[in-house]
């Protein structure tokens, strides 16, 4: 027994003084920890329900998912060690990108193919609006993902502790494009699936009161003056009656909208909205999903910015090597 | 070598010590705020507030001119962490400039080493 | 080693030194304290050089990183290092600040919003920068890995100020334009602040360049006596 309390206390030992002099398990932990929080912040943040978490969760599933296939991307040639070989062919670089990135495509979307109608069902999707959308969106955004991946990945094969830095490499690098996709395919989700009314405000003045009911939730609002002129901002001096606590409708109530400053409140379909002002608010449905296919074109342009310059790091990377 | 590079490194220390020091001298001026500040702040209060705060203390009671104390202390936290983060990364540079040393003297040693082989 | 440095690094550190102390003194001794935020405001005064600070050394870092991709130095290298570790400093202090005067101004501590958003992103990249050439090794093939991820660092602060004003956002524009800008009676210690982050700036990224110069110089005094070494072992 003492020999084993020895023998553990001497290992023990052993990995503390290591650790305390290279650092390099507690750093790369918590930065990974930070960036995962960083993650979820973006995926999930403003989402008041299981459902609206669906698109962050998708997102997550991908990035996360991601990172194995990038980890091999160069594996093989590195433990055949005919990495070398291959920098000797002359303009090897493109074809050898290309060739990984479309690979690394490839295993992504096959993932996602599963993924996907996997996390629809568990967040109990009984139909998806904007199919086409949401399909672009994810696979614009695993071609970005797998562009970035294969330069990382590559990059990453000529140096230590690989395994461990990849991650940490990149996914701080691939957030911008994480963050606009999960906004995209939460837009493209929404629409169809939920009605969404904007409050134009602009017959209403200060200090009105509005009660707006929305089937078993009842709102009730009052009007106040932003602090710049011609800036109304509805404030609510709530009283919830359902589920849906009062933090959370105050994130659903003061989105802007594209008119003045106003208020978007989404509800499940085939409720009705009814409010006691009179004259009758103007309420439309807000066509959620024409603003998701708005980031498409974002994420095809920063796909291709990518792919420029990762093409001119890796022809670097294989340059004098 | 090692004297001229040891030199302007020293009075660096030197220098930021003493900053820290100043520093460290303000924020405890500060932790008494300046009159300017507090005659801003009483002036908005009716003189009933302004005969309350300007008591003495005796004890302590919650909520008491929550809002401001709290900007005050928020400023104050700010600076402590603005300085300390570049405190500690100036104290990492020193820290490798001590290791450099160090590493120079293992290189002396052993070049001294070299130089009485060659002798021989 | 190398003597010049010393007189100007000299002027240049005092430099730095007088600047923050008259910015301090400015900044809460002759600056009035501002109307609708109170004391807090006082921030401001390090927390926008700060942030410039940082953005100058990421940007440093970036087109260091693009000079050795383009021409192998070990100049480039050491600067895009101490750029990195420069503008992960001033990043670090922004970071922490912002947050405590938002929760003053906005009443929360953190918000997602553009400029929030992009200054954690870049930080987070160019903490993963630092990790990369902390961990990953020495040698040629790490230093040319370390520019690779220099100069997509650089295009990650690009594509973060385009994908982030996608959510818009409550951070006032105060420097930068539409703002209101600042007081008459505040520009002085502001201005004076700023002057003084860029050279304290200018004297961190010298200090961090010199010891990565002098830590290769004795690396390559070790290889040297190295050789002779083997040499002598040889011959006798």
């Amino acid at each position: 027994m003492k020999r084993f309390l020895r023998q553990t206390a001497a290992i023990l030992g052993k990995e503390l003084r290591v650790e305390l002099r290279t650092r390099e398990i507690l750093y790369t932990m918590i930065f990974f920890g930070l960036v995962i929080v960083v993650v979820f912040g973006f995926g999930l943040f403003e989402k008041r329900s299981a459902a609206q978490a669906a698109p962050g969760v998708l997102w997550t599933a991908l990035l996360l998912a991601g990172t194995v296939s990038v980890n091999r991307t160069f594996e093989r040639e590195r433990e055949g060690s005919c990495m070398t070989g291959l920098m000797m062919v002359p303009g090897i670089a493109w074809s050898l990108f290309l060739g990984k990135a479309m690979a690394n495509l490839l295993f992504l979307l096959i993932t996602l193919a599963v993924v996907g109608p996997l996390v629809l069902f568990v967040f109990q999707y009984t139909t998806v609006p904007n199919v086409g959308g949401v399909a672009l969106t994810l696979f614009l955004g695993a071609l970005g993902y797998s562009i970035l991946g294969t330069l990382v990945g590559g990059m990453l094969g000529q140096v230590r502790m690989k395994g461990i830095l990849l991650p940490l490499v990149l996914f701080p690098m691939i957030l911008p494009v994480f963050g606009i996709g999960v906004t995209a395919t939460a837009a493209l989700l929404t629409e169809g699936d939920a009605q969404s009314f904007e409050f134009l405000l602009d017959e209403v003045k200060e200090g009105d009161e509005l009660r707006l009911e929305l089937d078993d939730v009842v709102l009730e609002v009052t009007v106040k003056a932003g602090d710049e002129p011609g800036d109304v901002i509805a404030a609510l001096s709530s009283k919830v009656t359902d589920a849906i606590d009062r933090e959370r409708l105050r994130g659903v109530t003061f989105t802007r909208i594209s008119n003045g400053v106003g208020f978007t409140l989404v509800s499940d379909p085939g409720k009705k909205l009814e409010t006691n002002h009179s004259p009758q608010i103007i309420c439309r449905g807000a066509d959620l999903g024409s603003k998701g296919w708005g980031y498409l074109p974002v994420l095809a342009a920063l796909d291709f910015l990518f792919g420029i310059v990762a093409i001119w790091l890796f022809g670097r990377l294989l340059d004098s090597a | 070598m090692s004297s001229s590079s040891r030199r302007p490194a020293r009075l660096l220390h030197a220098a930021f010590a003493l900053l820290l020091l100043l520093l460290a001298g303000s924020a405890s001026s500060l932790l008494t705020p300046s009159t300017a500040v507090a005659e801003e702040q009483s002036e908005a209060k009716p003189a009933a507030a302004k005969a309350e705060e300007t008591k003495m203390v005796t004890g302590f009671e919650p909520g008491t001119n929550e809002e401001q104390v709290s900007g005050f202390n928020l400023m104050v936290i700010a600076y402590l962490a603005f300085w300390g983060v570049l405190f500690v990364y100036f104290l990492s540079l020193v820290g490798r400039q001590k290791k450099l040393k160090g590493e120079l003297g293992e290189l002396k040693a052993r070049l001294d080493a070299l130089e009485e082989r060659t002798k021989e | 080693m190398n003597k010049k440095p010393f007189p100007s690094m000299l002027v240049l550190g005092s430099l730095a030194f007088a600047g923050v102390l008259t910015g301090i003194v400015l900044t809460f001794w002759v600056a009035p304290v501002e109307g609708s935020l109170g004391i807090v405001q006082k921030i401001f005064y390090f927390h926008v050089p700060s942030a410039i600070s940082s953005y100058i050394g990421f940007g440093l870092c970036g087109i260091a990183s693009i000079a050795y991709l383009l021409k192998p130095a070990k100049w480039a290298d050491r600067l895009a290092q101490a750029g990195a570790e420069l503008g992960v400093v001033f990043a670090t202090c922004v970071l922490i600040t912002g947050p405590l005067w938002g929760y003053k101004s906005w009443g929360t501590y953190w918000e997602w919003e553009p400029r929030l958003t992009s200054m954690l992103l870049t930080f987070l990249i160019y903490v993963s920068y630092l990790l990369l050439r902390q961990f990953g090794g020495e040698g040629e093939m790490a230093r040319k890995v370390g520019a690779i991820m220099g100069v997509l660092g650089l295009v990650g602060i690009g594509i973060i100020r385009i994908s982030v004003t996608l959510w818009g956002g409550v951070h006032p524009q105060v420097v930068t334009g539409k703002g209101g800008g600042i007081h008459p009676s505040m520009k002085p210690a502001f201005y004076t602040c700023f002057v003084a982050f860029m050279v304290l700036s200018a004297v961190l990224i010298w200090l961090r360049v010199r010891i990565a110069q002098q830590a290769d110089e004795i690396e390559s005094l070790h290889l040297l006596a190295g050789d002779v070494e083997y040499d002598l072992e040889k011959n006798q």
